[in-house]
């Protein structure tokens, strides 16, 4: 991985590298599936991360719906919204039922989580890598967008957003259902301050999911993998090339007798920004050693090689 | 036969006479002895005080009987004429005719509906006997003129009067409907305020300011001592302030809210805004008017308002009232007032009994969030405001250059496959 002398952008990215047991690589061999008409896809979600997702949408629309019609109760929508909830108390009470629904939506999230990374040994891809900084193609500076793995850019940050936003609603409506205990340890301007940021907090999340996630999930491209569990592989080569790449080397491994088995993903380099020259072997070999047979190897110029790839899957796919 | 059963109109006239020069003896002998009620409190328990004789407007009958001449006052303008109620009640039918003449109202058997006709419908015959003593063979009366009144007490003849206010104020009666006195009335006590309670009889005038705010004293006479010594009451009656509300003012005149109503609650902060919001009334007082929107942004205001709408099940939420006191209003720079920082702890504590030192702070005062009044809140609500609408500018650039870009490389793709199939090399379906 020594950096070319001859390139201005030189930066490589180390690969990937996964320490994965039999298990994963059974996991991985039974998420690659292929439907009754052969066309190949992959599982994303599970079940219960369909249900959890739709849980969060559901009390995301309800909270939303109730919290601001509060906010402006004066406004027509907001005065008839009052009165479709049966009034204010009811509709108060409505708003504390979902609000409570998602605190154990997201406790079982954290439980969840922590099982992830304590005893599956898995840390989920939903952490923020160097990846996620180059945006290059968004800035219209590459030809060819940055590669992610389980998650893309615009997921971790609607992963993120929410979560922020969800902690400090969380904390700063219940600084207002129990305002007494917080005058207890805080300062009673806490309480006020609470009201700030509920609401603040509030137009964050609506941004974050109706401009942020609905462009990435619904108008970039029509994306229910989280409540359908699959992906097309074509999908798959878009958006997450780098964990269908995880998938199959993972699943080409299963039958090794040597585990833990280290696992190396390798990345496309950096988007050069004034050479065109972009090949790098030694990861383009290394992708080709762990892939399974299956995978298409790429070709030496990206953006060629994608659409050929693209194109071969559609054959295949018909 | 026809001679002695139809005596001659002689003997008739000479009979009417005698009778007639009887009575004009006896009620002139009579007249020293009469007792005149103190006017103006007809109605009341009569107080008698002994006076030497009738005003020279009050002459007594003389020749014209009452009973041809249908002038209320040939006989009720007779000092010392009493009624007796069946319960013994005496109740003055005396009136002065100096009063009538300054009264709304002119014309006695316009409400005296029943009395239209003499004698009077329902009286009882007794009280024929009064002036027709010698008829029915009664000794001379000695003392006032009493007659049998067909009322069971006082109240009743007040209550029998007032229905016939309706037949001119029929708005007002509409407001009333609803009033807590007519609920009262409705549960079976008939001391509930009529109309002529408040607009005493006789003396029907349109009630002033100074007036009204002693007028409910006669019946809640606590909450009249404890709106004097409020800082309202104080103004009214030091400086004869008029900007100053008095209790119709809040409690309204006719459609009396009870206090304890969810619509008197509800409606409490207007009730308050009405004066309070009033930009050209506080400015004399140097008072502040962001007090009605500062509530109403806050969660008791806010839930008040709310309540008022649709659906609404229980009020609790604290209203103006609850904090800054009832009747006993004092302005928050009074160490006295429930609203003086020593006491706002205990003033919370009424509804949050676990109510910290810290906790008062949780209201702002009315405050808005300002660099002046609240700093730190302004500064977080600043940072609040840019930092999202930050974040919102960078999803929106975020998502126009992708946008572009996207659009970008599918023209790409479509050149090149444009330029793959002009090489004939047709991508496979």
């Amino acid at each position: 991985m020594s950096a070319n002398k001859t390139r201005i952008s030189p930066r490589r990215p180390k690969p990937y590298t996964f320490q994965i047991s039999w298990r994963d690589a059974m996991e991985s061999a039974m998420r690659l599936r292929t439907d009754h008409k052969g066309r190949r896809y992959v599982n994303r979600f599970s079940t219960a991360a369909a249900i959890e997702h739709f849980v969060l949408l559901l009390s995301f629309v309800i909270l939303g719906i109730t919290g601001f019609a509060q906010t402006f109760y004066n406004t027509a929508l907001g005065s008839h919204t009052l009165e479709l909830f049966g009034g204010i108390d009811s509709l108060r009470q409505v708003h504390h039922a979902f609000a409570f629904i998602l605190g154990i939506s997201v406790g079982y999230h954290l439980l969840n989580y922590a099982n992830d990374l304590i005893v599956y040994r898995r840390s989920g891809g939903i952490w923020f890598d160097h990846a996620d900084w180059s945006l290059l193609f968004r800035l219209g500076r590459s030809k060819r967008p940055t590669e992610f793995g389980r998650y893309t850019f615009a997921e971790k940050i609607s992963y993120w957003a929410t979560a922020f936003a969800i902690l400090a609603l969380g904390a700063s409506g219940l600084a207002q259902l129990f305002p007494i205990w917080v005058s207890e340890v805080l300062p009673g301007r806490a309480v006020p301050a609470a009201k700030l940021t509920h609401f603040w907090m509030a137009v964050l999340l609506a941004a974050v999911v109706l401009v942020w996630h609905a462009y990435d999930v619904l108008i970039r491209k029509v994306n229910l993998s989280i409540f359908t569990g699959n992906m097309s592989i074509k999908d798959m080569e878009d958006d997450h090339p780098l964990e269908l790449h995880y998938l199959e080397a993972a699943a080409g491994a299963v039958n090794s007798q040597d585990w833990p088995l280290i696992l190396e993903i390798a990345r496309e380099d950096e988007p050069p920004i004034l050479e065109k020259k972009t090949e790098s072997k030694p990861a383009v070999e290394a992708r080709r050693e762990t892939t399974a047979p299956q995978e298409t190897p790429k070709n030496t110029e990206p953006v060629e090689g994608q659409k050929d790839e693209a194109a071969s899957q559609d054959s295949v796919e018909g | 036969m026809n001679k002695r059963a139809f005596p001659a109109p002689w003997k008739i006239l000479s009979i009417f006479t005698g009778l007639m020069l009887l009575a004009w003896v006896n009620l002139t002998l009579s007249a020293g002895r009469v007792q005149a009620l103190t006017p103006g409190q007809a109605g009341a328990t009569p107080t008698v005080t002994p006076t030497a004789a009738p005003p020279p407007d009050e002459q007594p009958i003389t020749s014209a009987s009452p009973h041809a001449t249908g002038d209320c006052f040939a006989c009720h303008s007779q000092a010392g004429m009493t009624g007796m109620t069946k319960d013994g009640d005496e109740y003055s039918l005396y009136f002065d005719k100096f009063h009538y003449q300054d009264t709304l109202h002119s014309n006695c058997v316009f409400c005296h509906v029943n009395q239209k006709s003499y004698p009077h419908d329902s009286s009882p015959t007794q009280s024929c006997a009064v002036c027709h003593w010698e008829a029915a063979g009664a000794p001379a009366p000695d003392g006032p003129l009493t007659f049998q009144l067909p009322y069971e007490d006082t109240r009743a003849i007040a209550l029998e009067i007032n229905a016939s206010c309706m037949r001119c104020h029929g708005e007002a009666f509409k407001e009333i409907e609803t009033s807590v006195h007519t609920r009262t009335m409705s549960k079976d006590n008939r001391f509930a305020p009529v109309c002529v309670d408040c607009h005493t009889p006789h003396v029907i005038k349109i009630i002033n300011r100074q007036y009204g705010a002693q007028l409910c004293s006669k019946c809640h006479l606590a909450q009249t001592i404890a709106y004097e010594s409020s800082v309202h009451g104080t103004a009214l009656k030091a400086e004869n302030n008029q900007d100053v509300p008095i209790c119709d003012d809040c409690h309204g005149a006719h459609s009396v809210i009870g206090p304890r109503d969810a619509a008197f609650r509800l409606d409490a902060f207007e009730m308050c805004g009405k004066c309070h919001a009033d930009e050209n009334r506080m400015r004399k007082y140097n008072i502040s008017t962001d007090v009605l929107s500062t509530y109403l942004d806050d969660f008791h205001g806010r839930s008040s308002d709310l309540f008022g709408k649709p659906g609404a099940a229980k009020i609790t939420k604290a209203a103006c009232y609850d904090c800054h006191g009832v009747h006993n209003i004092l302005s928050p720079e009074n160490p006295e007032s429930k609203v003086a920082a020593a006491n706002l702890q205990r003033t919370c504590q009424e509804c949050h009994p676990d109510a910290n030192a810290n906790f008062p702070a949780a209201w702002l005062g009315h405050k808005r969030v300002s660099i002046q009044d609240e700093p730190a809140l302004f500064a977080l609500q600043l940072f609040l405001i840019l930092s999202v609408s930050a974040v919102v500018v960078f999803f929106v650039a975020y998502i126009t250059l992708d946008i572009g870009r996207r659009r970008a490389k599918r023209k790409a793709e479509a050149a090149a496959a444009e330029t793959k199939s002009g090489d004939g090399e047709g991508k496979p379906q």
